[in-house]
């Protein structure tokens, strides 16, 4: 398991990605140097890096991995696009191009590429290709993989979910509340599992937790214009602090929902990366995608490398997390960090 | 020529010729050079210790509050960087929490506060002292953003500070006192052994001489001025004699060619006459007379005391660090046994030491006791249970009742009869020193070395004690038995007399208690369980050794005087019963230093007026036949006994009340045996006083002064 170095509480948010910004562009010659050594001499392994919505810091860390260990790749990367849909059209190249590894991002690529365990399609998801998941935060619930400690297939990863209850434990230390609001899309299943486990976790501790799902449109799909007026509802309501879990959809919106929150005056708290680094959250427990990313490399490593079958790869996480904070929100709503959690979290300004 | 007679007495008490002027040359003498080493012992010490003390103000001073910068410097950042942030100063989150683990990550801090710029205190945690002076306040500006938006105070721990440094310039001061009495204890017994011994007898054969006694020659071969003081008188008795066996051939010669039978008579009348007159032999065939002083002893003696003593302060803390359970054994009774197994080997090692001393010889056995003793003590430092503990304890404990016997009975032997009692106040005097300087040096050890290593030093100083007896202890001797109870029916005849049955059972064994059950075995434990350093415990220690020093002599003094050694007894009783409540009257550790103070003295007040009292039982019991040696020998072993059972007694109590409580059940039982003894303890014939002892010494009409020289000394345990 990879362990994050302890981050420096001065260093900024941006500065992981000077080394990263090296690595990748290292990483791109590499690769471009190894596509014809590939071609004819087979030396470098075939990975496919298929994305939700283009590359983030979580690919950027996996070709760091395999840079810094020296292992020669040759990458293919397919950008899903937030399209389901093309997710078969992937399977497909594939199954025929029988690369050595799959890397999926996402609960929808995994289980539009690998489908689920108890119903993979052969037709459909590709079978015998070794794969590695990152950015899943319920594989087991999503059926992505049968258990953590014995996938049951050629497919391992890693959760990049921080547990509920430091996420809880993290809002808490910033300021003690007694109502929280949720609002989640009803469509996405790992983001309804989230709410779930959200409603005991706050129960237990009896805290209010306010759920607003995001209605639908005429197509069905959630109806992003209806955003605002959930938070205001929201806030009216009496929530103290909003919440934005692993949810897809509340990440393409998060610096809509946040910033709304943020002008009737409650802070956001963000449990992913991605749903903090574009917004307007004031507090986030993250796992780094960088580092998830660098963790996908090692697994890839010992899959490729190693040898080792994937089914026999425990599904890793993160041993430690990200307190990330925006003090301009801060600031701009008076709502001040305690001096225990300024000590630990990574501020962003 | 002269007509003085010869003396016609022994060796012995020719020598008598002026022994008071004399003892009180060398007493003059040895006290001058003792007040002189301890004046510039007193000096350069002094000196250093002052030194010492400064050095560490201000070396550790400065210390403590740069650690107090940096910290402070550190929470100082903290501030800064949320100020720096945009967080306004006065709307901080979370201070108190922050300042709280300040204050508990820097134990130095009494106080950390902050304030505005314009002086407004804003956050505080801690106390502020009343009276905060400037080196020991802290005020640290907070920067954010090039401005110093307010301050950071920080206040030391003064008191902490300062305690550590009364602590140390305690121990210098200790370490003082310990060298002084040891360097005078030292000094003494060299005087004795290498200058006032040898003058002594050289002044005694040359009074002999100045009579007219020209046998012996002085056996001393160093090249110091008392050696050449030897020689020089040696050549002198030579020359005499040789000039007499030249006379007595000439006069022969003369005699030889004489006709005159008268003249002849005469010549011979003469030389018979001066034969008669002055003592000569044969020149080259003087007797050599070798300077042997029961003093000899006294440096092994004190070393090998020293060693035992070390151990004082944290024994009983160590067996509780070994302690794994024992059967159903409390933890308490289980500490207290290695106490009692040590006395009960010295119990039975005395007899049987006593035996081997008359074929081995004192010295042999001296150097044979020191080996179990080593083993014991580097054994006990070793060992990981009280099991191990127990059994190498009590293996040093046969080494203790050894060497106990050896120098007892090499001092017995090489007093001369009339110096016994002043040669075995040497003895006694080396016991009373290690016995003030061991406990309060092992403490001081203790505290620096830990446990087992000065369980290890004391092995160490032990085997010191072994070289100094193979260089200062006489090699040929030759010891009289001791007498000893030999018979039950001698036992029975002792126990027959109630007066000293009272006394033993009422007085003498709740002694013996007291000192192993309290001042063996539960003051340390007391002490420490009360927070205090090994240091400390080692000059509370210290204290009872010095009550007890202090007070013996007036109470041997005054008892004699008084005639009245019953009513010291029981006033000692009362002193100690009184000690025993104190800690729990005064509570804390001040209580537990008076109650030393207090047993100590009641201890000392006892101990030789019980002597006295013996004696006169002893006296008495020529009329019931029994010699005055074996009722003494008796009173000694019931006495051991006492000390065995004393700390597994106290162990006992222990196990189910509290320290305190313990030595008031103690105390109250002892107040209970002060009553008995008041009640049942007289004599019908002390009535009123005894009017044969008013005055008197008890122990000069004794044919035993050495046993019971020995007795006034508290160390006999």
């Amino acid at each position: 398991m990879t362990r994050i170095p302890r981050a420096e509480p001065r260093s900024r948010y941006a500065v992981p990605r000077f080394p990263l910004a090296v690595a990748f562009l290292a990483a791109l010659l590499f690769a471009a140097a190894g596509h014809g050594a590939a071609q004819s001499a087979g030396g470098a392994f075939h990975v496919y890096l298929v994305v939700w919505r283009g590359e983030t810091d979580v690919e950027h860390g996996f070709r760091a991995h395999m840079y810094e260990r020296g292992i020669p790749v040759r990458y293919t990367l397919r950008n899903a696009d937030r399209n389901r849909a093309r997710l078969p059209e992937f399977a497909a190249e594939i199954r025929a191009e029988k690369p050595d590894l799959v890397h999926t991002f996402g609960t929808s690529v995994a289980l539009g590429i690998f489908g689920p365990h108890t119903g993979a399609e052969p037709g459909m998801h590709i079978g015998d290709i070794p794969g590695v998941f990152s950015i899943v935060s319920y594989p087991v619930q999503d059926k992505i993989v049968k258990e953590f400690e014995a996938p049951g297939r050629p497919l391992t990863g890693s959760i990049f979910l921080t547990p509920i209850s430091t996420q809880l434990d993290t809002i808490l230390a910033y300021r003690p509340i007694g109502t929280l609001g949720v609002i989640y899309n009803p469509l996405e299943r790992n983001s309804v599992t989230n709410v779930d486990q959200l409603r005991t976790e706050t129960g237990d501790r009896d805290i209010k937790l306010l759920e607003y799902p995001v209605p639908l449109n005429a197509e069905g799909r959630p109806d992003a214009t209806r955003l605002d007026e959930l938070v205001d509802d929201l806030v009216r309501s009496g929530a103290e602090f909003l919440y934005m879990g692993p949810d897809s959809f509340i990440t393409v919106h998060s610096l809509q929902v946040s910033e709304r929150a943020a002008q009737q005056g409650i802070p956001s708290f963000a449990a992913v990366e991605a749903s903090f680094e574009r917004s307007r959250a004031m507090l986030g427990l993250v796992s780094r995608y960088y580092l998830i990313g660098k963790l996908a490399g090692a697994q890839a490593e010992r899959i490729l490398v190693g040898g080792e079958p994937p089914q026999e790869i425990p599904v890793a996480s993160l041993a430690r997390f990200a307190i990330l904070l925006r003090m301009p929100v801060a600031l701009q709503l008076g709502i001040y960090p305690p001096m225990g959690l300024l000590r630990v979290a990574q501020v962003v300004e | 020529m002269s007509d003085a007679p010869i003396d016609p007495r022994p060796d012995e008490e020719a020598a008598r010729g002026a022994p008071a002027d004399e003892q009180r040359l060398f007493r003059g003498v040895i006290l001058r050079l003792a007040a002189l080493t301890a004046v510039l012992l007193l000096l350069a010490q002094g000196v250093v210790s002052y030194v010492l003390a400064i050095s560490f103000e201000d070396s550790l001073l400065p210390e403590i509050h740069r650690k107090a910068e940096v910290a402070g410097g550190l929470a100082t950042e903290q501030i800064s960087y949320a100020v720096a942030l945009g967080i306004p100063l006065q709307a901080l989150v979370g201070m108190d929490e922050f300042l709280q683990g300040v204050l508990i990550r820097n134990p130095d801090f009494t106080y950390v506060g902050v304030s505005a710029r314009d002086g407004a205190e804003l956050y505080t945690q801690g106390t502020r002292a009343a009276s905060t002076r400037a080196a020991d306040s802290l005020q640290l500006p907070i920067v954010a953003r090039g401005a110093t938006v307010g301050f950071l105070h920080v206040d030391v721990r003064e008191g902490a500070v300062r305690s550590e440094l009364a602590g140390l310039r305690f121990d210098i001061v200790t370490a003082f006192l310990v060298t002084l009495l040891i360097g005078i204890e030292l000094l003494v017994a060299f005087v004795v052994v290498r200058i006032s011994g040898p003058i002594r007898l050289a002044d005694r054969l040359i009074v002999r001489g100045a009579k007219g006694d020209f046998l012996y020659r002085i056996g001393l071969r160093r090249r110091d001025e008392v050696g050449h003081v030897a020689r020089a008188y040696n050549s002198v008795v030579q020359r005499v004699n040789t000039a007499f066996a030249m006379l007595t051939e000439e006069a022969e010669d003369a005699r030889a060619v004489q006709i005159d039978r008268t003249i002849q008579q005469r010549i011979r009348d003469v030389v018979t006459g001066l034969g008669e007159r002055f003592r000569f032999t044969t020149p080259g065939l003087e007797r050599t007379v070798v300077p042997r002083s029961p003093m000899d002893v006294r440096i092994p003696l004190f070393l090998f005391m020293l060693a035992q003593e070390l151990s004082r302060p944290f024994l009983p803390l160590f067996f509780g660090d070994v302690y794994t359970p024992i059967g159903n054994l409390s933890r308490e009774l289980t500490i207290g046994l290695p106490f009692t197994t040590f006395m009960v080997v010295v119990l039975l090692a005395t007899p049987i030491a006593g035996a081997i001393t008359d074929t081995l010889g004192p010295r042999s056995l001296f150097i044979l006791g020191i080996v179990p003793s080593v083993a014991g003590h580097v054994g006990a430092a070793l060992s990981t249970t009280i099991v191990e503990a127990l059994l190498w304890w009590t293996l040093a404990g046969l080494g203790y009742g050894t060497i106990f016997i050896a120098a007892q009975t090499y001092v017995a032997h090489h007093a001369e009869a009339s110096r016994r009692a002043v040669g075995m106040t040497g003895f006694t005097g080396a016991f009373f020193a290690a016995f003030v300087c061991g406990p309060a040096m092992g403490g001081i050890l203790a505290d620096r070395l830990g446990y087992r290593n000065t369980l290890l030093v004391a092995a160490a100083m032990a085997v010191f004690a072994a070289g100094a007896a193979l260089i200062a202890v006489d090699r040929d001797s030759q010891t009289e038995r001791r007498p000893r109870l030999q018979s039950m029916r001698s036992w029975r005849r002792v126990f027959s007399q109630r007066e000293f049955v009272v006394l033993t059972l009422f007085s003498a064994v709740p002694n013996k208690l007291i000192l192993s059950g309290l001042y063996f075995f539960l003051l340390p434990l007391f002490l420490a369980d009360l927070g205090n350093t090994q240091s400390n415990i080692g000059r509370v220690l210290m204290v009872f050794g010095i009550a007890c020093i202090a007070i013996t002599p007036l109470a041997a003094s005054g008892s004699d005087r008084s005639g009245r050694p019953r009513t010291f007894i029981i006033f000692g009783g009362l002193m100690s019963g009184l000690g025993c409540l104190l800690p729990t009257l005064v509570g804390s550790t001040a209580g537990v230093v008076a109650a030393a103070a207090v047993l100590g003295t009641g201890q000392a007040l006892t101990t030789a007026p019980q002597l006295a009292v013996v004696q006169r039982i002893a006296e008495r019991g020529r009329s019931f036949g029994l010699g005055p040696g074996a009722i003494v020998g008796a009173f000694r072993t019931i006495e051991r006994i006492g000390t065995a059972a004393g700390a597994l007694a106290v162990g006992a109590v222990v196990t189910f009340v509290g320290y305190g409580q313990g030595m008031l059940i103690v105390g109250v039982l002892v107040f209970a045996c002060t009553v008995c003894y008041t009640l049942f303890g007289g004599h019908p014939r002390d009535r009123g006083g005894h009017p044969r002892d008013r005055g008197g010494h008890p122990r000069e009409r004794l044919g035993e002064p050495a046993d019971a020289r020995i007795g006034t000394g508290r160390v006999s345990a």
